[in-house]
């Protein structure tokens, strides 16, 4: 019960640290997108977030240029990821906080 | 916390974009300047932007910054208006070469990356005010 709850709190923190650096990767783009040969930045994963699996996460300059609007879209899909992520911590911090309260009180 | 430094990344482009709006406006505004106290013609300005890297940090992440605004030399136009008090003996009045139809396209790039970086920014504060909310409710 507690290895399996310290691993999914674990790959949730995770893929938010992954989450955080693709959202600071599509900010740069943005701000960076009238710069003349400026190369879009994309976050590389390595492997896919399983319970356990360490996802390890890297900044990679593609050799496009920034299509605004792509960029926004991305974005925002990111932003609701992350949201999504921090709802899922929050459950799960919950339920462990209703165990260590032996189930009393909210 | 890195996404701290989102917010400056966008506040940089935010000043970038302002920086390309008032090069844009002046040059639209002084389209049809004749005359200017130091007597050469009203040469447009451009901005040149560049990105670099974040303070501090050794990370592939760039800000952009204005490095320049600069006076570019185009040809100034030649329009007749012979009653004017500026025109030569033809009959022509020389006018700075601004090009005010690519120079309102400028200008709508400009404001859709400025709305842009805007909103990166709003959506930003509004993940960190989330983050910071994660264990008050639980």
């Amino acid at each position: 019960m507690s290895s399996l709850n310290s691993l999914i709190v674990d790959s949730i923190s995770r893929e938010l640290d992954v989450c955080a650096l693709r959202h600071e990767a599509y900010s740069a783009n943005i701000a960076n997108a009238s710069v003349p040969g400026y190369e879009r930045l994309e976050v590389m994963t390595s492997s896919p977030v399983n319970v356990g699996a360490m996802p390890s996460a890297q900044l990679l300059h593609t050799h496009d240029a920034v299509k605004l609007d792509q960029e926004m879209a991305k974005l925002s899909k990111n932003a609701v990821r992350y949201e999504t992520l921090l709802t899922a911590y929050q459950q799960t911090t919950s339920i462990l906080n209703l165990a260590i309260k032996e189930g009393k009180g909210a | 916390m890195s996404m701290f430094r989102v917010l400056d990344i966008s506040s940089a482009g935010l000043s970038v974009e302002q920086a390309r709006l008032e090069a844009a406006s002046t040059n639209l505004a002084n389209a049809n300047t004749t005359r200017t106290k130091d007597g050469v013609m009203y040469q447009p300005l451009a901005v040149v932007v560049s990105s670099q890297a974040i303070d501090g940090t050794t990370s592939l992440l760039q800000k952009p910054v204005v490095t320049d605004v600069i006076s570019t030399s185009s040809e100034p136009r030649l329009v007749y208006e012979p009653g004017h008090p500026d025109a030569n003996e033809k009959g022509f009045v020389t006018k700075p070469g601004v090009d005010t139809l690519s120079t309102m396209m400028d200008l709508m790039s400009i404001s859709r990356s400025y709305e842009a970086n805007l909103r990166v920014f709003d959506i930003t504060r509004t993940l960190l005010q989330k983050t910071l909310e994660v264990g008050s409710r639980s």
